[in-house]
């Protein structure tokens, strides 16, 4: 079998074995094979599940064999973040204290993506504790910092830091990640993926290491749209283990071939103070987009402090979090200079600060939701620049340029969905993304408009130059 | 010139001081002065808000609930 296969997407690589041209066996031991010889590359990898892959392949086979097909992801190997409880392996939280944790159950997601049939080979690095002690630089992990595959000198982003690296270097065809504040996207933008930022309860959070209960969500990363819709479907869903589920449910077979237009806001100065190909290639996207999407420019994104907020939330609900690693003193064996001591001022959070800021969510949701009103989904760059340099602190990356409006703290201080596409290169040969988001759950809506676009291009098929 | 300590910064940074001041050095310490300043202005950024009193936190609580006899939610304790 060639290795081509491997950078095929996901609703191919189901087809395939389906029609059982491809045996799960085998594709589990051509990705399993990259994660131990190509992984320590990028500090992608935490653990290599290979007798856990190879099990759960075989039963793939068999039951495809027998003509018992779960679906798409039948036999499909992915990688997780190592937050995600899982019974056969340790979960490590990516955090130096937590490295012999062990957990006797699968996360949700987990026993669902097995319930799918899928394949999991690996558990993934991450941000020490999803980047909740404040993390500043890029060698924030016991496992070092996750190297970008498109050049050894940047970092691949954060928090899900190896679900972005091992899935943009062909390691896994997808991966799941977390997104608290940011860590889905962030990774998928800088690694030149496609990453589903899913509405705050689309999926369980039951067996996901918590950083904060009330921003915490999990979601896919792939290279494709109709990728992450596909293991979106899959994951999402009502778990009694998580009060916090919705009961709207999700499902996908394949995008439209020409979605409805959909009506598109472009919020003012999103671009303004981003890299210039950051720029550029967001231009370009908006082009591309324009047969199926009525573009309208310089829309008023609402006015509220949603970086303090959000920080403010963070720093409560983290800080209670890992009170016991906090008062211990155990958090000095953490990697990060700044997560050593950074977590202590999240202690001092009044009450009432933390809830002002939690009363704050209500007038914001409002105020989004206005302009939900007039516009389907926001679009603009997922990040106004390319990764950050693997070896410096990210206040010295890159001084003077900043995104506009905070639309990544105000999309989680909503619950929002969001999708991170692939839109060219710019600075150092590393990709650049952009971003739609949209109500709560209009995956599906974000997932056609997305799909659609990647049909028009091709830069989530291209491949980094060493992987 | 420097610039004045924000007197609740020292007041909030004392407390860590009491607490975990063993267990720092003078450097962490330092950068945590700078990191409870950022919370205080965040703070306050956060109160400069207008709310009413009847803008609740956007959480929500449940109350105990028991099964009854017949099956589904109902009756609380007895």
């Amino acid at each position: 079998m060639s290795a081509e296969v491997l950078w095929r997407p996901v609703r191919e690589l189901g087809e395939l074995l389906r029609s059982r041209k491809v045996r799960a066996v085998e594709l589990a031991e051509l990705y399993l094979d990259r994660l131990e010889r190509i992984g320590p590359r990028y500090n992608a990898v935490v653990t290599v599940m290979r007798d856990h892959a190879l099990g759960q392949a075989r039963r793939a086979d068999a039951e495809i064999a027998s003509g018992r097909w779960r679906g798409p992801l039948h036999g499909i190997p992915y990688g997780a973040k190592d937050l995600l409880a899982t019974a056969g392996a340790p979960t490590t939280w990516g955090a130096a204290p937590y490295r012999e944790q062990h957990f006797d159950f699968d996360a949700t997601v987990i026993r669902k993506l097995e319930v799918a049939g899928a394949v999991l080979c690996a558990k993934l690095a991450m941000i020490e504790l999803a980047g909740g002690m404040g993390y500043r630089q890029p060698n924030a992990s016991f496992t070092g910092p996750c190297i970008n595959p498109w050049a050894p000198d940047a970092w691949s982003g954060g928090s899900s830091s190896g679900s972005g690296a091992a899935v943009a270097s062909g390691l896994v065809p997808f991966a799941i990640g977390s997104e608290t504040w940011g860590s889905i996207l962030s990774p998928a933008g800088y690694c030149g993926l496609a990453g589903l930022r899913p509405t705050y309860g689309r999926v369980s959070r039951h067996g996901a290491m918590a950083l904060c209960w009330t921003l915490d969500k999990l979601g896919p990363m792939a290279r494709g749209a109709d990728d992450c819709a596909l293991v979106l479907a899959a994951m999402a869903g009502k778990d009694p283990r998580d009060e916090s589920t919705a009961s709207e449910t999700f499902t996908w077979s394949a995008a439209p071939a020409r979605p409805a237009r959909a009506r598109l806001a472009v919020p003012k100065g999103c671009t303004e103070k981003v890299q210039p190909p950051v720029r550029e290639n967001f231009e370009k996207a908006l082009e591309v987009l324009a047969p199926i999407a009525t573009i309208t420019r310089d829309v008023e994104w609402p006015d509220f402090p949603w970086g303090p907020a959000v920080g403010t939330i963070v720093n409560a609900e983290g800080a209670t979090a890992f009170y016991e690693l906090l008062d211990s003193g155990k958090v000095t064996e953490l990697t990060c200079p700044a997560d050593k001591s950074g977590g202590y001022s999240g202690l001092l959070t009044p009450a009432v600060d933390y809830l002002q800021a939690m009363r704050l969510r209500r007038p914001m949701k409002r105020a989004v939701a206005k302009v939900f009103e007039s516009y389907e989904a926001v679009i603009s760059p997922t990040r106004a620049t390319v990764a950050y340099p693997a070896d410096k602190n990210f206040g010295d990356a890159y001084p003077g340029i900043s995104g506009g409006p905070a639309l990544i703290p105000a999309g989680n201080l909503c619950g929002l969905p969001a999708l991170a596409m692939p839109n060219g290169y710019g600075d150092n040969g590393l990709p650049t993304s952009f971003a739609l988001m949209g109500p709560a759950f209009s995956e599906k809506r974000l997932a056609e408009v997305g799909a659609w676009y990647q049909r028009q291009t091709d830069w989530h098929l291209r491949r980094p130059p060493d992987a | 010139m420097a610039d004045t300590p924000d007197p609740e910064t020292e007041v909030l940074f004392e407390i860590i001081r009491q607490r975990y001041a063993a267990r720092l050095t003078a450097e962490q310490l330092d950068e945590l002065r700078k990191i409870i300043d950022g919370q205080v202005k965040a703070a306050r950024a956060l109160r400069a808000v207008r709310l009413t009193n009847a803008d609740e936190p956007s959480q929500r609580f449940e109350p105990l609930t028991l099964p009854s006899p017949e099956g589904g939610r109902g009756g609380g304790l007895a």
